[in-house]
Parts: structure tokens; C-alpha cells; sequence
């Protein structure tokens, strides 16, 4: 049951995924993009991080998507421009690390490599809440890496600010 | 297993049919309401007092001719009503309105699940909402309707700031994620009085999040000619209606359950068993009436008012009321 419903959402993402690459429409690419990021909640949902899930939807789906939707309808960039069909430097390097990442996509299921099953599982993450989990650590073992981050996201608001208004 | 799927699916099915029912007895209030308020009569032909003007509105959508735009994006034209009404509906799968009953023997809880995050899914789907609105605007190739979108787009950005950081006083009292657990603690004194700054600004906010008047930038008949759903016709434009409401109705409900002490009566008087499911109604139909009520009285504020107020006020003010509430939260702890 779960399986399906997983290979379900898996479908969905990587068609979403492909829908990024061939739409013609900037918009039409946003959108499957949103696609993808509903779909990976769902997997997400799936194993039971529930937090992820919302977090996911909120913060990538929502949030982001809405402001990259919000830019292509500002500079109304109806069509992407007709690229030439020349086999460019640039699209040589794509498909080498294109054709590396299957590589390395491929190899562990070769070799039969599996996942490791860590301390959180299902049943734990029932008794403790993942939320309350996710917290505690965050603001106990991870608290300096978290801060950083906290400071380094100010540093990008602080500079977006002082980038767009040349005038405060 | 099986006994789970049928209760779920029963369940879903009452809901979602009684929501719909409302959703559309909801646009005759409205209506009878604001003729009142402008001393008018409001619809009162169809049935008495106007009570079938939903059906014949339903019926009016059904059978209208169905236009889409020449220059229009079809797909995302057709794609932007349903991604407008699904999270609008799928809002209410975790809002409880009631506690349990008793029915042949089993324990029936009034709310579709339960989830331990239904406060950040209630915020991710508010969230996916503003899709159908913005792209809606954007798919009919119409300046009106692309001005519309832009306008919905800035300003939920905005407010979901505020709403989002309001939310984080009133975790922080009740130490839940969890909207019955939230609800659970209010048995004495409701959220509304532990956190009046927090309900004043949610209700703000959320009337911003929903478009409703004084915060209808995105519609403003009298600049953008309906703005955003300015090309829809028939069912189409039957499902931004509809969906419009269905986010008036989950928001009662969700400041019912957030501040007003969900099913609880107030100052711990206790609640009788039969009364619980009442008592909710009769809050969420308070403020129901109050957005209306509310619509008939404000006017619209401009464009740049509503980005002043959401950015240099009600952000600040819920920043100030979380640094509050933390401090009591620790004195008290």
C-alpha cells in the first residue's frame, strides 16, 4: 500500500521534473516545478516526517514558488529564446555530468547497497513527535550551525535590501 | 484496516458535502445582509425569503456559455479554478468541530484526522492557494487580470509573514502544533484574552490571506473590473466563487479553534456533551456574519496603505508580541 502510493508521488516528481526541462513556457516550467515539490511533501508525508512535509509545502511550494511565479509574470518573459541547435561547450559539459550522475545513481543499486536504518524509526518518532525531536536538536547539539545559518540568511535579507534601494 | 477506510471515507463525504451547503447558503447571507445594510432587499424572488437563490445561481453556472480567451494559456487557464477551490477544501480535513461521540458502539472523533502539524499544513496550503488566483490573471492574457494577479501575489506574500509569525505566540501559550491539542487547552481561559494582540492580528491577516474586503486589492471592482477572474465565465468562475468562500468558512473556523476556545464555553463553564458541536457552530457563524458585516461597512484600502500596514505594522507588532509572550511564557515557567 505504502509502496504504491510512494511510486505514485515518485512518478509525479520525476514527471514534474521533466516537465521543468522540456516546457517551452517559463511559467509552464514553474509550474511543473511546484509539481515536483508537492510530490516530494508526499514522499516526505510518507516517512512519516510530518514536519518536513509542512515545511515543504510551505517554504518551497509555497513561498519560493510564488515568488519565482511572481518574477517571470513582472519581465513577462512570454517564450524562452530559440537557442541554437549547435552542439555548444556548455551542453557537452551538461550531458558529461549528466551521464556522471547516472553513473552514480545506478552503482550502488549494482552493487546491492541499501539504506541504513538509523535510531529514528516509525515508532520512536511516534512516542518523541518530530517535531519536538527536530527542535530539541536544533537548539541543543546543532545550535551553533543553526545560528550561523540564521545569520547568514540576514546577511542575504540585509544585501537584497541594500542592492534594490540604491536610496534608504 | 477496513473499518478505518469506511469511517475516513464517510466521514470525508459528510464533511465536504455539508461544507459545499454552507459555502453556498453562505453567498445568500451575504447578500441579504449587505441589501440590508445598504437598505436594499437582496435576493428574495426565488423560494421565500430568497432561500433557493443558490440553487438557481448553481444552476445559472452550469448552463452559462464557457469562454476561453483566444490568447489565453488554455491549460493553465482551465488548471488555475482547481488549483484555486482543491486547497481550499483541503483546508478543512484537519479542523475538529466537535469532541467524540458514541455511534453503534464506536468512538467517532468530529474531525476528519488529526495530524500533530496541522497548524503548518493549514499554512502550506494557504500557501498553494494563491496559485489558482495568480496564474488565474496571469492565463487570460488580460492587463486587468495580470494587474490583478501581481496585486494577490505581493500582497499574501506579505501577510503570510505576519500570519505565520502571529501563529508562533499562540503555539508558544498552548506548546502544540496540534489544533485540538490547542483547543484542549483553552478549556478555561480562551486564547482570545491570553493573547488579544495575536487575535487582533491574526484576524487582520486573515482577512488579508482570503482577499476580503478591507484588503480586496486583487479584485477592486472599480479600478480592475474583478481583477484576477476578470475572463472567467461560467462553472470556472463558479469555482473561484466558491473557493473564495470555502476560505471564509475555514477561516472562521480556524480563529474559532485558535482564540475563541473551539467548542468550549468560556471562564470553564462546562460544556454539556450535546452542546459542544452548537457551540462551535454558533462561533463560527458569529464571525462569519462579522466578515460580512465588516465588508459592508469598510472601504477598500489603497495599494500602498495595505503594503505599509502588512511590512512597518503587523510585522513589527507580532515580532514585539512573540518577545512578549516569550518573557511571560519563562516568568511563569
Amino acid at each position: 500500500m505504502t509502496l504504491a502510493i510512494f511510486f505514485v508521488f515518485a512518478a509525479f516528481a520525476v514527471l514534474g521534473g521533466v516537465g521543468v526541462l522540456l516546457a517551452r513556457n517559463p511559467i509552464h516550467s514553474a509550474l511543473s516545478l511546484v509539481g515536483t515539490m508537492v510530490s516530494l511533501a508526499g514522499i516526505y508525508l510518507l516517512h512519516h516526517a510530518e514536519f518536513i512535509f509542512a515545511i515543504q509545502l510551505m517554504v518551497y511550494a509555497g513561498a519560493i514558488m510564488t515568488l519565482i511565479v511572481f518574477v517571470i509574470m513582472l519581465l513577462d518573459v512570454r517564450h524562452e529564446e530559440t537557442e541554437s541547435e549547435r552542439l555548444g561547450f556548455g551542453k557537452v559539459i551538461g550531458m558529461v555530468l549528466a551521464g556522471l550522475m547516472v553513473v552514480v545513481l545506478l552503482v550502488p543499486l549494482g552493487a546491492g547497497l541499501t539504506g541504513k536504518a538509523g535510531g529514528m524509526t516509525e515508532e520512536v518518532l511516534a512516542r518523541v513527535g518530530g517535531v519536538e525531536f527536530l527542535s530539541e536538536k536544533l537548539f541543543t547539539t546543532y545550535l551553533l550551525p543553526f545560528e550561523i545559518a540564521s545569520v547568514l540568511l540576514l546577511v542575504g535579507l540585509v544585501g537584497a535590501v541594500a542592492l534594490a534601494k540604491k536610496r534608504l | 484496516m477496513l473499518d478505518f477506510l469506511i469511517e475516513s471515507i464517510l466521514k470525508v463525504l459528510v464533511v465536504f458535502g455539508v461544507l459545499l451547503f454552507v459555502v453556498a447558503y453562505t453567498t445568500w447571507l451575504e447578500r441579504r445582509v449587505l441589501g440590508r445594510i445598504q437598505v436594499r432587499h437582496g435576493p428574495n424572488r426565488v423560494g421565500p425569503q430568497g432561500l433557493l437563490q443558490p440553487l438557481a445561481d448553481g444552476l445559472k453556472g452550469f448552463f452559462k456559455e464557457d469562454i476561453v480567451p483566444v490568447n489565453a494559456d488554455k491549460i493553465v487557464y482551465v488548471l488555475a479554478p482547481v488549483l484555486s477551490i482543491v486547497p481550499a477544501l483541503m483546508i478543512v480535513a484537519v479542523i475538529p468541530f466537535g469532541d467524540s461521540f458514541r455511534l453503534f458502539g464506536r468512538e467517532i472523533t468530529m474531525r476528519i484526522t488529526d495530524v500533530n502539524v496541522a497548524l503548518l499544513y493549514i499554512l502550506g496550503l494557504a500557501g498553494l492557494g494563491e496559485y489558482g488566483v495568480m496564474l488565474g490573471g496571469w492565463a487570460s492574457n488580460n492587463r486587468y487580470g495580470l494587474l490583478g494577479s501581481l496585486r494577490t501575489a505581493a500582497q499574501m506574500i506579505s501577510y503570510e509573514l505576519a500570519l505565520g509569525l502571529t501563529l508562533i505566540s499562540v503555539i508558544m501559550v498552548s506548546g502544540s502544533l496540534s489544533l485540538v491539542e490547542i483547543v484542549n487547552t483553552q478549556t478555561v481561559w480562551w486564547n482570545a484574552f491570553k493573547q488579544p494582540l495575536a487575535f487582533f492580528l491574526f484576524l487582520i491577516c486573515g482577512l488579508a490571506e482570503i482577499n476580503r474586503t478591507p484588503f480586496d486589492m486583487p479584485e477592486a471592482e472599480a479600478e480592475l473590473a474583478c481583477g484576477f477572474n476578470i475572463e472567467y465565465s461560467s462553472m470556472k468562475f463558479a469555482m473561484f466563487f466558491m473557493a473564495e468562500y470555502a476560505h471564509l468558512i475555514s477561516l472562521a473556523m480556524i480563529i474559532t479553534c485558535l482564540f475563541l476556545g473551539g467548542w468550549y464555553l468560556p471562564f470553564g463553564i462546562p460544556t454539556p456533551g450535546l452542546l459542544k458541536f452548537p457551540v462551535f457552530l454558533a462561533k463560527v457563524f458569529v464571525l462569519v456574519f462579522f466578515f460580512i458585516w465588516e465588508r459592508g461597512t469598510f472601504p477598500r484600502l489603497r495599494y500602498d496603505q495595505i503594503m505599509r500596514l502588512g511590512w512597518k505594522w503587523l510585522m513589527p507588532l507580532a515580532l514585539a508580541n512573540i518577545f512578549v509572550t516569550g518573557v511571560v511564557v519563562t516568568a511563569v515557567a
